[in-house]
């Protein structure tokens, strides 16, 4: 059962088709990569099913509903969450404050809440300090929950970013390279956590050049190249795809082999 | 009397524009709002009065008018130019990579400072100056332009052509331009930013001085705080024509003073301040970029 | 190479000084320059020594950990302030202090837009006096009761905020700014010319004191119901920061990316903190005006909306604590100054400058700043 579906999604920037004719779907409660060379429209797909980045034409839906040009905080209340290519955690503050930021859509209080902190107030927050804390650990990252988020290392801050998408508690979390720049340890790791967000039920997205990342983890993956989507499939079908290998070839071609 | 008025708007345009050329270049290159900048043309104003009168009292300007306007002219801009450069150096330098409110605040603090360091130096009252050899006009088909009006608008007109072609034609002019879109590219291509930065601010706060000087002769008279109100329109009109472009900001300067006059002659005089932030509004809310900037997409 | 480097910078910084006491000279005179230049070069070689006096002091001042003692400091100084007005001959400082006060709720509430929101706001001033003229035209020509006239006035006020930001907030940074400005420069030219109801530059006379059971002539009274009114909104204002809504509006500030990412509506939250902050002004209009029985529009100029901001940024930008002590800071040191009228103004803006070089994050910001490198040693 598909989750995200495009139809015919087109995307132009100026004269640059970056997604032409793209139709593709993603199942739910599964993992999918989206590989392709540098400029394949990789993070504009991204953009596009997010909301920061209106298609030029086609329908996006997210299962039933259409999503299609609905502007990013309606996109990501109806349950699409994504980190993005370069870290951007709110500097000024703690890890847990940075969770709680996301925590947003699911504190369910009002302006006056706010000001006479009654019990519904402090029920909300404490649920919401609970599962954000819950989140942190899911990561493996409880014990920097007071760290400023932008003083600790590159890897904890890449985690903090995914807690931060889980805590919206979405339906599809879009992750945008979630291990480049990692050490190969840190990616091992990275990895059987991005399986223990899909054994929660979670369907998740992701761009990634890992290769081995991508083929030991994926449950299907999606190949473009200029906006085209050229193949998809198993990791070993994609492994064995003429078409695959000679777009690869010369850029990783190693990876594959 | 129509034609008259749409002199007079020229005229008071061209100085707009030349103050908001210093606006939109240093906006163009520090994204930031240079509040100084109008201190710098009331400075120039000063610098003209002062030294024009030095000059009058040793006796120069009776041998030699022309001598003396052009020697205080020339005083005025190196003056303002230097004022120019120690401000960025001094209240910008040290904040370049500062959240971006800083530098804002640094610049209000010295526009602040700026201003009562001339009211405490010079008085709080009007000063009035007056050249009798200036005070002639010439008409042309019926209508009146003081020798000033010809001077201000020639003067601008050259200026701001010698401008454009210094920017669009000349080694630094390119190296500006280069800077103003990605500083960290200039500097690895050998650009010493710094340099340029300066230099930027060392021509903007030229040109406010020219306006400044001419200004304290057109009208006969200065105030210490002629340059807020001025540099607000004049950043006003930097905005209106698309801040960042040099040709904008000429534009935006002219509009600004032609709408201006003809408010001030037709509708109310009493609102004359008014008209600039109106329209400033009206073009920011149709066209955020005004009229000829261009729209920058976010990269996420 | 190096040390090539070093010298000449060493060269220029002497050039800049020379520099300054030439292009003072045409102000002040040759007599008044040189002895700028012989300060000045005292000072520039003596900077070395200089510094390692002030980073002495500061490490001495860093030794104490202010957040331990952060609630005594807050209970002393309120008590301090409190017990000002029932010293004897206390009146000019009684004065002084309500208008502190007054100013604490402008800077937290432009704290709230341009501190906690990121939204440049240049023109706050004119919000101010949108609430004193409401209050002061509603009180002198209606008979509603006082609490009716403030709530009135602050709604008006808080609703033309509203009418304002929805145009304004379509724009990004220095173009708000800019309009936010205009806008002030708009209200105070109208202020000045619409003779028949604003009474033009004269402005208005006999605003009533407030009334609420009794009156509020005495100045003693009218500080202290300043005091329970400012402290009701600084602790409404802390609240709602420590909420999702200041989360939300800290994370526009940052990145409004990230915001629209995690689901905030940015637009409806710029909303929410530009008519929260507008509120405040029209509270703290209305308090102005029936203190001082009189409103003109040279108390909101484009330079009171500049005053306000740097309170918050005097203190620290985004903290509330800090608005506050920039209020106090800011409207003091002039009072303190009073006797050297025409310098204060210099000073002023000199303090402003060093401020945001030295002090880049607010003298709040830069204490918790020590404290923190301090708890990690």
């Amino acid at each position: 059962m598909s989750i995200i579906r495009t139809v015919n999604l087109e995307k132009n920037f100026g004269g640059l088709k970056a997604l032409s004719n793209l139709n593709l779907s993603i199942n739910k409660g599964s993992i999918t990569s989206i590989i392709g060379p540098n400029g394949a429209g990789k993070t504009t797909l991204f953009n596009c099913i997010t909301g920061f980045n209106k298609p030029n034409g086609g329908d996006i839906f997210l299962g039933n509903l259409k999503i299609t040009g609905q502007p990013p905080h309606l996109i990501a209340r109806s349950g699409i969450a994504r980190t993005f290519q370069n870290i951007r955690l709110l500097s000024d503050m703690t890890v847990l404050q940075n969770i709680m930021v996301s925590r947003h859509i699911n504190l369910k209080y009002g302006f006056f809440d706010c000001i006479f902190r009654n019990k519904h107030f402090f029920l909300q927050e404490d649920i919401s300090t609970q599962k954000a804390m819950k989140f942190l650990d899911f990561m493996g990252i409880s014990e920097y929950c007071h760290h400023l988020a932008t003083s600790l290392p590159y890897g904890i801050q890449k985690r903090v970013e995914i807690a931060r998408a889980l805590s919206l508690e979405p339906e599809v979390i879009l992750l945008d390279e979630p291990s480049a720049g990692m050490i190969h340890a840190e990616t091992m790791s990275l990895m059987s956590q991005i399986q223990k967000i899909r054994d929660i039920g979670k369907t998740v997205v992701l761009i990634e050049h890992d290769m081995n990342l991508v083929m030991s983890i994926s449950d299907w993956v999606i190949v473009l190249n200029y906006g085209v989507m050229i193949a998809e499939g198993t990791p070993n079908e994609i492994k064995n795809n003429r078409q695959v290998i000679e777009t690869y070839l010369g850029f990783a071609h190693e990876h594959l082999a | 009397m129509f034609i008259q008025q749409i002199i007079n708007g020229l005229t008071l345009g061209s100085v707009y524009s030349l103050i908001a050329l210093g606006y939109t270049m240093v906006y163009g290159i520090l994204e930031f709002i240079n509040f100084a900048h109008g201190e710098i043309y009331m400075i120039g104003a000063y610098l003209g009065i002062i030294f024009l009168t030095f000059f009058t009292a040793v006796g120069l300007t009776t041998s030699n008018i022309y001598l003396s306007l052009f020697l205080t002219m020339i005083l005025t801009i190196a003056f303002c130019c230097a004022y120019g450069y120690l401000i960025e150096r001094v209240g910008y330098r040290p904040l370049r990579y500062a959240p971006r409110l800083s530098p804002l605040i640094s610049a209000i603090g010295i526009s602040i400072f700026l201003q009562n360091f001339v009211m405490f130096t010079q008085g709080a009252t009007d000063k009035v100056i007056r050249v009798e050899a200036l005070d002639g006009f010439v008409s042309v088909w019926g209508i009146n332009l003081s020798y000033l009006q010809v001077a201000i608008l020639t003067v601008s007109f050259v200026v701001m052509i010698g401008l454009n072609l210094f920017v669009n034609k000349t080694k630094i002019g390119t190296a500006m331009r280069a800077t103003a879109q990605d500083k960290i590219m200039a500097s690895l291509v050998g650009i010493d930013i710094n340099m340029i930065i300066s230099l930027v601010f060392v021509v903007g706060a030229g040109l406010a001085s020219v306006a400044g000087v001419m200004v304290a002769g057109y009208y006969g008279l200065v105030n210490y705080h002629i340059g807020y109100i001025a540099g607000l329109k004049a950043f006003t009109a930097a905005v209106l024509g698309g801040i960042g472009s040099i040709q904008g900001a000429m534009i935006g300067g002219l509009i600004l003073g032609i709408v201006e006059t003809l408010g001030s002659a037709y509708v109310s005089s009493d609102y004359k301040d008014v008209y600039a932030f109106l329209i400033l509004i009206v073009v920011l809310l149709i066209k955020p970029t005004g009229l000829l900037g261009q729209r920058i997409e976010d990269k996420i | 190479m190096n040390n090539y480097i070093q010298s000449n910078t060493h060269l220029i910084r002497l050039f800049n000084v020379l520099l300054i006491s030439i292009l003072v000279l045409p102000f002040i005179g040759l007599q008044h320059s040189a002895t700028l230049l012989v300060v000045l070069l005292v000072v520039f070689f003596l900077k070395d020594y200089l510094k390692v006096f002030f980073s002495s002091l500061a490490l001495s001042f860093s030794g104490y950990s202010f957040s331990r003692y952060k609630k005594a400091i807050l209970v002393v100084s309120s008590v301090i302030i409190l017990i000002i007005p029932i010293m004897p001959y206390s009146q000019y400082a009684t004065d002084v202090i309500t208008l502190c006060l007054i100013y604490v709720i402008l800077a937290c509430g432009l704290n709230v837009i341009v501190g906690m929101t990121g939204l440049l706001h240049l023109g706050y001033a004119a919000f101010y006096a949108i609430g004193a003229y409401s209050y002061a035209l509603l009180s002198i020509n209606t008979g509603i009761p006082f609490l009716a006239t403030a709530v009135l006035s602050i709604v008006i006020t808080s609703f033309i905020g509203l009418m304002t930001a929805f145009p304004a907030l379509r724009l990004k940074g220095d173009y708000l700014a800019i309009v936010t400005l205009g806008f002030g420069e708009i209200l105070r030219v109208i202020l000045n010319n619409w003779q028949s109801l604003t009474n033009g530059p004269n402005g208005l006379s006999g605003i009533p004191a407030p009334h609420v059971f009794v009156d509020f002539t005495d100045a003693r009274m009218m500080f202290y119901l300043t005091a329970v009114v400012c402290f009701v909104s600084v602790f409404i204002i802390l609240r709602v920061e420590r909420s999702k809504i200041g989360r939300a509006w800290r994370c526009i500030k940052e990145d409004e990316t990230v915001a629209l990412a995690m689901g905030i509506d940015v637009v409806r939250y710029k909303l929410i903190s530009f008519v929260f902050g507008s509120f405040w002004a029209g509270l703290a209009g209305v308090l102005y005006a029936s203190k001082m029985g009189f409103v003109s529009p040279d108390s909101f100029t484009f330079l009171e909306s500049i005053l306000i901001l740097c309170m918050v940024i005097v203190g620290g930008l985004g903290n509330t604590y800090g608005a506050i002590i920039g209020a106090f800071i800011l409207i003091c040191i002039p009072e303190i100054l009073r006797d050297i009228q025409t310098f204060r103004m210099l000073i002023v803006g000199l303090v402003l400058v060093l401020l945001v070089i030295f002090l880049p994050k607010g003298i709040v910001g830069s204490i918790k700043d020590v404290n923190h490198t301090n708890s990690k040693s």
